[in-house]
Protein backbone atom coordinates (compact mmCIF):
# COMPACT_ATOMS: atom_id res chain seq x y z
CA UNK A 1 0.00 0.00 0.00
CA UNK A 2 1.37 3.33 -1.32
CA UNK A 3 1.13 5.98 0.90
CA UNK A 4 -0.92 7.71 -0.58
CA UNK A 5 -3.26 4.99 -0.88
CA UNK A 6 -2.57 5.23 2.88
CA UNK A 7 -4.38 8.78 3.35
CA UNK A 8 -6.87 7.97 1.03
CA UNK A 9 -7.96 5.19 3.26
CA UNK A 10 -7.81 7.79 6.17
CA UNK A 11 -9.49 10.47 4.84
CA UNK A 12 -12.55 7.81 3.70
CA UNK A 13 -12.82 6.45 7.51
CA UNK A 14 -12.17 9.83 8.88
CA UNK A 15 -15.64 11.17 6.59
CA UNK A 16 -17.30 8.26 7.71
CA UNK A 17 -17.63 9.02 10.84
CA UNK A 18 -20.08 11.69 11.95
CA UNK A 19 -18.61 14.35 14.28
CA UNK A 20 -19.67 13.88 17.83
CA UNK A 21 -21.96 16.73 18.15
CA UNK A 22 -24.37 15.66 15.54
CA UNK A 23 -25.08 12.55 17.71
CA UNK A 24 -28.31 12.75 19.27
CA UNK A 25 -26.76 11.65 22.80
CA UNK A 26 -24.44 14.36 23.13
CA UNK A 27 -27.57 17.23 23.44
CA UNK A 28 -28.98 14.52 25.81
CA UNK A 29 -25.94 14.28 28.10
CA UNK A 30 -25.34 18.69 27.55
CA UNK A 31 -29.21 18.80 28.65
CA UNK A 32 -28.63 16.76 31.79
CA UNK A 33 -25.77 18.23 32.61
CA UNK A 34 -27.17 21.81 32.39
CA UNK A 35 -30.09 21.54 34.37
CA UNK A 36 -28.16 20.01 37.01
CA UNK A 37 -26.07 22.93 37.14
CA UNK A 38 -29.32 25.29 37.00
CA UNK A 39 -30.73 23.11 39.79
CA UNK A 40 -27.62 23.50 42.20
CA UNK A 41 -27.44 27.14 41.54
CA UNK A 42 -31.26 27.42 42.58
CA UNK A 43 -30.48 25.23 45.53
CA UNK A 44 -27.47 27.65 46.62
CA UNK A 45 -29.87 30.81 45.86
CA UNK A 46 -32.54 29.09 48.38
CA UNK A 47 -30.34 28.03 50.91
CA UNK A 48 -28.35 31.30 51.10
CA UNK A 49 -32.14 32.57 51.46
CA UNK A 50 -33.12 30.51 54.11
CA UNK A 51 -29.95 31.27 55.85
CA UNK A 52 -30.40 34.89 55.67
CA UNK A 53 -34.14 34.45 57.09
CA UNK A 54 -32.89 32.40 59.65
CA UNK A 55 -30.43 34.89 60.82
CA UNK A 56 -33.53 37.90 60.94
CA UNK A 57 -36.25 35.78 62.60
CA UNK A 58 -33.21 35.29 65.61
CA UNK A 59 -32.64 38.57 65.62
CA UNK A 60 -36.54 39.19 65.21
CA UNK A 61 -36.85 36.99 68.25
CA UNK A 62 -33.80 38.57 70.13
CA UNK A 63 -35.64 42.24 69.79
CA UNK A 64 -39.08 40.97 70.99
CA UNK A 65 -37.34 39.85 74.03
CA UNK A 66 -35.76 43.10 74.73
CA UNK A 67 -38.73 44.90 73.98
CA UNK A 68 -40.45 42.75 76.68
CA UNK A 69 -37.73 43.85 78.91
CA UNK A 70 -37.71 47.18 78.08
CA UNK A 71 -41.75 47.49 78.34
CA UNK A 72 -41.07 46.33 82.00
CA UNK A 73 -38.33 49.09 82.53
CA UNK A 74 -40.70 51.94 81.11
CA UNK A 75 -43.54 50.93 83.28
CA UNK A 76 -41.52 50.74 86.67
CA UNK A 77 -40.21 54.63 85.55
CA UNK A 78 -43.81 55.74 85.12
CA UNK A 79 -44.79 54.92 88.36
CA UNK A 80 -42.64 57.06 90.67
CA UNK A 81 -43.33 57.11 93.98
CA UNK A 82 -44.62 61.32 94.80
CA UNK A 83 -42.96 60.65 98.31
CA UNK A 84 -40.01 59.19 96.67
CA UNK A 85 -36.67 59.15 99.12
CA UNK A 86 -32.74 59.59 97.79
CA UNK A 87 -32.47 55.82 98.23
CA UNK A 88 -34.91 54.68 96.77
CA UNK A 89 -34.23 56.95 93.25
CA UNK A 90 -30.68 56.04 93.37
CA UNK A 91 -31.46 52.55 93.20
CA UNK A 92 -34.04 52.21 90.96
CA UNK A 93 -31.59 55.29 88.65
CA UNK A 94 -28.70 52.58 88.84
CA UNK A 95 -30.92 49.96 87.88
CA UNK A 96 -32.35 51.05 85.04
CA UNK A 97 -29.34 52.73 84.09
CA UNK A 98 -27.06 49.09 83.89
CA UNK A 99 -30.10 47.30 82.16
CA UNK A 100 -30.63 49.94 79.63
CA UNK A 101 -26.95 50.10 78.79
CA UNK A 102 -26.99 46.35 78.80
CA UNK A 103 -29.46 45.95 76.01
CA UNK A 104 -29.06 48.54 74.10
CA UNK A 105 -25.59 48.25 73.52
CA UNK A 106 -25.63 45.35 70.72
CA UNK A 107 -27.49 47.97 68.91
CA UNK A 108 -25.42 51.38 69.01
CA UNK A 109 -23.76 50.37 65.39
CA UNK A 110 -26.74 50.14 63.60
CA UNK A 111 -27.62 53.67 61.46
CA UNK A 112 -31.49 52.87 62.22
CA UNK A 113 -30.46 52.79 66.44
CA UNK A 114 -27.78 54.47 67.13
CA UNK A 115 -29.23 58.57 67.37
CA UNK A 116 -31.92 57.06 69.71
CA UNK A 117 -29.16 54.83 72.01
CA UNK A 118 -26.84 57.92 72.35
CA UNK A 119 -30.18 60.38 73.09
CA UNK A 120 -31.15 57.48 75.69
CA UNK A 121 -27.68 57.54 77.00
CA UNK A 122 -27.49 61.19 77.36
CA UNK A 123 -30.77 61.42 79.65
CA UNK A 124 -29.32 58.56 82.07
CA UNK A 125 -26.07 60.89 82.22
CA UNK A 126 -28.33 63.62 83.04
CA UNK A 127 -30.58 62.25 85.16
CA UNK A 128 -27.18 61.10 87.38
CA UNK A 129 -26.17 64.58 87.63
CA UNK A 130 -30.03 65.54 88.54
CA UNK A 131 -29.89 62.64 91.53
CA UNK A 132 -26.24 64.28 92.94
CA UNK A 133 -28.52 67.76 92.62
CA UNK A 134 -31.00 66.26 95.37
CA UNK A 135 -28.17 64.10 97.70
CA UNK A 136 -29.53 65.18 100.85
CA UNK A 137 -27.17 67.36 102.41
CA UNK A 138 -29.28 67.05 105.83
CA UNK A 139 -31.91 65.13 107.15
CA UNK A 140 -34.38 67.80 106.23
CA UNK A 141 -34.73 66.64 102.58
CA UNK A 142 -36.04 63.49 103.42
CA UNK A 143 -38.54 64.99 105.82
CA UNK A 144 -39.81 66.85 102.64
CA UNK A 145 -41.13 64.13 100.48
CA UNK A 146 -41.26 65.36 97.04
CA UNK A 147 -38.09 67.54 96.94
CA UNK A 148 -36.00 63.94 95.27
CA UNK A 149 -39.48 63.39 92.72
CA UNK A 150 -39.59 66.79 91.45
CA UNK A 151 -35.67 66.79 91.19
CA UNK A 152 -35.82 63.74 89.05
CA UNK A 153 -38.87 63.05 87.77
CA UNK A 154 -38.31 64.99 84.63
CA UNK A 155 -34.99 63.29 83.83
CA UNK A 156 -36.94 60.09 84.69
CA UNK A 157 -39.68 61.23 81.82
CA UNK A 158 -36.97 61.50 79.49
CA UNK A 159 -35.17 58.46 79.81
CA UNK A 160 -39.08 56.96 79.50
CA UNK A 161 -39.65 58.60 76.20
CA UNK A 162 -36.21 57.61 75.04
CA UNK A 163 -37.17 53.70 76.25
CA UNK A 164 -40.58 54.71 73.92
CA UNK A 165 -38.36 55.64 70.62
CA UNK A 166 -36.29 52.79 71.00
CA UNK A 167 -39.18 50.28 71.30
CA UNK A 168 -40.78 51.77 68.35
CA UNK A 169 -37.95 51.41 66.60
CA UNK A 170 -37.50 47.93 67.31
CA UNK A 171 -41.26 47.13 66.54
CA UNK A 172 -40.44 48.66 63.28
CA UNK A 173 -37.15 46.79 62.46
CA UNK A 174 -39.88 43.77 63.38
CA UNK A 175 -42.65 44.68 60.68
CA UNK A 176 -39.98 45.07 58.20
CA UNK A 177 -38.31 42.10 59.23
CA UNK A 178 -41.92 40.21 58.25
CA UNK A 179 -42.76 41.77 55.57
CA UNK A 180 -39.30 41.29 54.28
CA UNK A 181 -39.91 37.37 54.73
CA UNK A 182 -43.27 37.31 53.73
CA UNK A 183 -42.50 39.25 49.71
CA UNK A 184 -39.05 36.50 49.89
CA UNK A 185 -41.11 33.70 50.85
CA UNK A 186 -39.18 32.38 53.53
CA UNK A 187 -41.88 32.65 55.82
CA UNK B 1 -49.75 89.52 84.44
CA UNK B 2 -52.86 89.98 85.70
CA UNK B 3 -53.22 91.48 89.60
CA UNK B 4 -54.09 88.28 91.37
CA UNK B 5 -50.68 87.20 89.52
CA UNK B 6 -48.61 90.38 90.36
CA UNK B 7 -49.86 90.43 93.85
CA UNK B 8 -48.58 86.90 94.05
CA UNK B 9 -45.28 87.89 92.46
CA UNK B 10 -44.88 90.64 95.05
CA UNK B 11 -45.55 88.45 97.75
CA UNK B 12 -42.39 86.17 96.65
CA UNK B 13 -40.32 89.27 96.45
CA UNK B 14 -41.11 90.08 100.15
CA UNK B 15 -39.70 86.90 101.35
CA UNK B 16 -36.80 88.04 99.13
CA UNK B 17 -36.59 91.04 100.51
CA UNK B 18 -36.81 89.66 103.93
CA UNK B 19 -34.27 86.58 103.21
CA UNK B 20 -31.56 89.38 102.30
CA UNK B 21 -32.05 91.34 105.52
CA UNK B 22 -31.80 88.47 107.79
CA UNK B 23 -35.06 88.12 108.64
CA UNK B 24 -35.91 84.69 106.90
CA UNK B 25 -32.84 82.09 107.36
CA UNK B 26 -32.72 79.00 105.01
CA UNK B 27 -30.77 76.10 105.34
CA UNK B 28 -29.51 73.35 102.55
CA UNK B 29 -31.58 70.32 102.62
CA UNK B 30 -29.65 69.29 99.16
CA UNK B 31 -27.70 70.63 96.97
CA UNK B 32 -30.33 72.24 94.82
CA UNK B 33 -33.23 72.67 97.68
CA UNK B 34 -33.32 75.26 100.38
CA UNK B 35 -35.61 75.36 103.80
CA UNK B 36 -36.78 77.86 105.73
CA UNK B 37 -39.14 77.55 108.90
CA UNK B 38 -41.39 79.93 110.49
CA UNK B 39 -44.21 80.20 113.05
CA UNK B 40 -47.42 81.87 112.05
CA UNK B 41 -50.20 82.01 113.93
CA UNK B 42 -51.65 78.83 112.23
CA UNK B 43 -48.81 77.09 113.59
CA UNK B 44 -45.00 76.31 112.44
CA UNK B 45 -44.12 76.31 108.53
CA UNK B 46 -41.70 75.13 106.58
CA UNK B 47 -40.92 77.23 103.36
CA UNK B 48 -38.90 75.09 100.55
CA UNK B 49 -37.40 76.39 97.58
CA UNK B 50 -35.97 73.95 94.68
CA UNK B 51 -34.63 74.03 91.17
CA UNK B 52 -34.60 71.17 88.88
CA UNK B 53 -33.44 70.80 85.39
CA UNK B 54 -36.45 69.35 83.09
CA UNK B 55 -34.79 66.97 81.54
CA UNK B 56 -34.80 67.99 77.47
CA UNK B 57 -35.61 71.45 78.20
CA UNK B 58 -32.75 73.58 78.96
CA UNK B 59 -34.78 76.03 81.58
CA UNK B 60 -34.85 75.12 84.87
CA UNK B 61 -38.22 74.73 86.71
CA UNK B 62 -38.46 76.14 90.36
CA UNK B 63 -40.78 74.51 92.98
CA UNK B 64 -41.56 76.67 95.84
CA UNK B 65 -43.79 74.71 98.41
CA UNK B 66 -44.78 76.04 102.29
CA UNK B 67 -45.94 73.34 104.73
CA UNK B 68 -47.21 73.06 108.19
CA UNK B 69 -44.80 70.90 109.94
CA UNK B 70 -47.62 69.22 111.73
CA UNK B 71 -49.27 67.07 108.97
CA UNK B 72 -52.81 67.58 110.29
CA UNK B 73 -52.54 71.65 110.22
CA UNK B 74 -52.99 72.18 106.70
CA UNK B 75 -51.79 75.16 104.90
CA UNK B 76 -50.24 73.36 102.44
CA UNK B 77 -48.89 75.34 99.44
CA UNK B 78 -46.95 74.15 96.19
CA UNK B 79 -46.34 76.26 92.95
CA UNK B 80 -44.47 74.84 90.08
CA UNK B 81 -42.56 77.09 87.31
CA UNK B 82 -43.74 74.44 84.85
CA UNK B 83 -47.48 75.21 85.51
CA UNK B 84 -46.83 79.42 86.13
CA UNK B 85 -44.16 79.71 84.08
CA UNK B 86 -44.62 83.86 84.94
CA UNK B 87 -43.22 82.96 88.19
CA UNK B 88 -39.59 81.23 87.09
CA UNK B 89 -37.67 84.92 87.06
CA UNK B 90 -39.20 85.61 90.85
CA UNK B 91 -38.55 82.27 92.28
CA UNK B 92 -34.87 82.23 90.71
CA UNK B 93 -34.05 85.28 92.55
CA UNK B 94 -35.30 83.91 95.60
CA UNK B 95 -33.37 80.37 95.16
CA UNK B 96 -30.59 82.70 94.49
CA UNK B 97 -31.32 84.69 97.84
CA UNK B 98 -31.80 81.32 99.70
CA UNK B 99 -28.76 80.41 98.29
CA UNK B 100 -26.78 83.45 99.42
CA UNK B 101 -28.36 83.28 103.35
CA UNK B 102 -26.84 79.70 103.29
CA UNK B 103 -23.77 80.75 102.91
CA UNK B 104 -24.15 84.18 104.54
CA UNK B 105 -24.10 81.70 107.43
CA UNK B 106 -21.18 79.59 106.61
CA UNK B 107 -19.17 82.63 106.34
CA UNK B 108 -20.09 83.80 109.92
CA UNK B 109 -19.38 79.81 110.84
CA UNK B 110 -16.61 80.03 110.03
CA UNK B 111 -15.46 83.43 110.68
CA UNK B 112 -16.45 82.56 114.87
CA UNK B 113 -14.65 79.36 114.30
CA UNK B 114 -11.07 81.52 113.24
CA UNK B 115 -11.77 84.11 116.21
CA UNK B 116 -11.74 81.84 118.71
Amino acid sequence: VTPEETKEIARVVIEGIPPFYKGLEFYIASLIGLASVAFSVMAFIEARKAKVAAAKAGTTVKIQTITIELTEIAQRLDKLDYDLEFTAARDLLNEVNRRLRRLVAPFQAYDQFKEACNELKASLDSAKDALDEVRPTSGEVEATENVVYFGMQGHFASISAGVAEIMGLFEAETIETLNESRTTGTL
Amino acid sequence: MNPGQQELSDYIIQIVHRTEQGEIVWSQAAPTAFISTRDTPSGPKKMVIQRASSGRRPEPNFLFQVKAIKRDEGGELAIDTSEKPYLRDVFSILYDAAESSVDSQTTRILRELLDE
